[in-house]
């Protein structure tokens, strides 16, 4: 598995797992697939997020990144992270305030 | 009683940032064997933080939905789960995904990483964000745990 690969791989789960989350909360439906599916909201979460690494880190792009083309793309992960840390908390407290 | 299941969560995700602070601190100045020894670390600390990950998801979904939960939503600190339970048990998620990208990163650069100085600051970086991170949700847990403990207290009279 090269580090392109793995490294999209991680910015997309993370992406998924705050795009179900705030979804999920917004649309009850939703929520009601999710948790209907494993019987859990946050085990199908948790296995959709899963996925989507597995899916992208085996077949994604196979490309050797420059020393350049692996910071930036450690760079886009912390970012990914950074921000979906900070959609979460606004959303939650958002959603207990409102 | 505290369950067990919640000390080996935490146990297992401290130890996971602990390895994280070592890949950190082996980076700072490479070698070829302080890079050997941070792919071993962050290989660990990978294992570490996806065990924590399968027995914190246990225990949330066995015992705290059912049991500790409605206890906290009933007390004068909802806001204990239906803010920062909430956030921890996601944040979550993004750990063992980091911690996968920057094993990966020591796999495929090991012999690299002395000459390609911005991907050694990054995976720096990424190891900084994946203990800090660790420190954050031990921190909520701490609260989501004093929340119920609390709650408990006031309900025992």
């Amino acid at each position: 598995m090269k580090v392109n690969r793995i490294g999209t791989g991680a910015i997309w789960a993370i992406i998924s797992v705050t795009g179900m989350t705030i979804i999920g909360e917004l649309v009850k439906p939703v929520k009601d697939v999710l948790a209907a599916a494993t019987g859990h909201h946050w085990i199908t979460k948790s296995v959709l997020a899963v996925i989507v690494f597995l899916l992208i880190a085996v077949t994604g792009r196979k490309k050797t990144l420059s020393d350049k083309g692996a910071y930036v793309l450690g760079m886009k992960v912390a970012v990914a992270v950074i921000v979906c840390i900070i959609a979460l908390f606004a959303f939650f407290v958002w959603e207990f305030l409102k | 009683m505290v369950h067990p299941l919640i000390g080996i969560h935490a146990a297992l995700g401290e130890l996971g940032a602990m390895a994280f602070l070592w890949v950190f601190v082996e980076l700072l100045n490479p070698t070829e064997a302080r890079i050997r020894r941070a792919k071993k670390v962050a290989f660990a600390g990978t294992v570490f933080l996806v065990l924590s990950w399968m027995s914190g998801g246990y225990y949330y979904v066995a015992y705290y939905g059912s049991l500790v939960k409605p206890l906290i939503k009933e007390s004068v600190q909802p806001w204990a789960h239906q803010v920062i339970m909430e956030v921890k048990e996601h944040i979550f998620l993004f750990l063992p995904f980091l911690a996968a990208f920057v094993s990966s990163v020591l796999a495929e650069y090991k012999d690299k990483l002395e000459k390609y100085a911005k991907t050694r600051r990054m995976t720096m970086w990424v190891s900084v964000i994946i203990v800090a991170v660790s420190l954050m949700i031990a921190a909520l847990g701490y609260v989501v745990s004093t929340a119920a403990r609390a709650a408990l207290e006031v309900k025992a009279g």
